[in-house]
């Protein structure tokens, strides 16, 4: 838990009884951002990680590898003590579970039944600065771990293709942005209705996706559909992609990371 | 003076204008306007393929000759331009709101209101005649004595 989080009055008894229940050594549980929620950017921020745990707990049941997010987990001490944070890389969390999945001790269970409350973020540019910082660092460690992870003997198929798509979730903008810019320059050259015909399919796939991620992080905070909010979130991906292809970049080609501390609305 | 409701009202405007324009150009562009283009075949959705240049060339926001009359067809912001515009100032509309939401609403003032409501109604005009010029009468044109509209381009 992090240090401004007010946990949940039933959080610790359990977590403890379904870690033994399950029998797992990792609990990943949930953030909920319902401290300073107003207005269409916190409404925002509030959904989007109602449906980053809902698609981690589906994540868990399709044995997909989920990851440990930062926030909330509980750990068995034995398992800690062995696998332990590493603090030069600016996504420690991201890390831990990464480095844990390759030498086969991370079983783990994902509920969002664990939780505690917590403030959102101040204003965009915060939020910004954090996206920049999980693109960045989540590449960085990819590019650390890569051969490991693909060499992994304790992983299957399945989680390898999981954690994959974890690593490249970030660099995804990149790669759309530059095939943006080339059909651009291709435009202009000889008109390539083929790109259309390919990207048709993709764009309405994302869209259906994007809805009902939407849908389930509502569900799952017990929120109304505000319409204000579908349509910040959809401006939102556009303007997010130019800043997680920055920091893809800026994580494939810098050595230096610095830490910055995100500002909250607490 | 309320500096914290005014700036509240124009990112509430900036943010409610810029996503309606974001949605209207957005329909137009990606979903009714698609063409695709298999061998001799031809799907399309509705409208006419974009973005050809004619297209283009009728959808600008201002269409004027150059100072020295030199160019008679000096376009400005096309639906291109504009859906980038449009995003990029829906996201700043929220964050200046956002920044005085909770300013705004403790604060007690009421003077400005009437101010509000002007803007508001400035903004609104704007954008109407704005979508009339773009959505109506820039969609039929002639060309050689030939009227063309949506659905007879040729």
């Amino acid at each position: 838990m992090d240090a401004d989080h007010i946990p949940d009055r039933h959080l610790v008894t359990y977590a403890l009884s379904l870690m033994k229940a399950k029998n797992v050594k990792v609990l990943i549980g949930y953030q909920k951002h319902d401290l300073g929620d107003y207005g269409p950017f916190g409404k925002y921020y509030r959904i989007i990680h109602a449906s980053s745990i809902f698609s981690l707990m589906a994540r868990d049941e399709l044995g997909l590898a989920p990851i440990f997010t930062g926030s909330v987990g509980v750990f068995e001490y034995e398992w800690l003590k062995n696998n332990r944070f590493d603090d030069k890389s600016i996504t420690e969390d991201w890390e831990l579970s990464l480095r844990s999945y390759i030498n086969g001790s991370f079983s783990h269970h994902v509920t969002n039944k664990v939780f505690s409350h917590c403030a959102v973020l101040q204003d965009i540019k915060w939020f910004i600065r954090h996206q920049i910082r999980w693109a960045e660092g989540t590449i960085a460690d990819f590019k650390r771990h890569f051969v490991s992870l693909i060499k992994a003997e304790k992983l299957s198929v399945k989680e390898k293709i999981g954690l994959i798509y974890q690593d490249l979730l970030y660099s995804q903008s990149l790669v759309i942005l530059i095939s943006f810019v080339l059909s651009l320059i291709f435009y202009k050259v000889s008109t390539m209705h083929t790109i259309s015909f390919i990207s048709a399919p993709v764009i309405i796939l994302s869209l259906i996706s994007w809805l009902g991620l939407f849908i389930r992080g509502l569900e799952i905070e017990n929120m109304k559909l505000d319409i204000s909010v579908l349509v910040f979130s959809f401006l939102m991906i556009y303007i997010m992609s130019l800043f997680y292809s920055y920091g893809t970049v800026k994580g494939l080609i810098l050595k230096k990371r610095s830490w910055i501390v995100t500002r909250r609305r607490s | 003076m309320d500096l914290y409701k005014l700036k509240y009202s124009l990112g509430y405007t900036l943010f409610t204008f810029s996503s309606i324009i974001f949605i209207i150009v957005f329909i137009e562009l990606f979903i009714l306007n698609v063409s695709i283009q298999l061998g001799n075949l031809t799907f399309m959705t509705f409208g006419y393929p974009w973005p050809s240049e004619r297209v283009m060339a009728y959808t600008t926001f201002i269409k004027m000759p150059n100072f020295s009359n030199s160019d008679p067809n000096v376009y400005f912001l096309n639906y291109g331009e504009m859906i980038i515009l449009s995003l990029v100032s829906g996201v700043i509309g929220v964050n200046i709101m956002e920044k005085n939401l909770i300013k705004a609403v403790y604060s007690g003032n009421n003077y400005l209101s009437i101010f509000f409501l002007i803007l508001f109604l400035i903004f609104f005009t704007i954008s109407l005649i704005a979508f009339i010029k773009i959505q109506v009468l820039e969609a039929i044109y002639y060309i050689d004595g030939t009227l063309y509209y949506p659905y007879n381009n040729g």
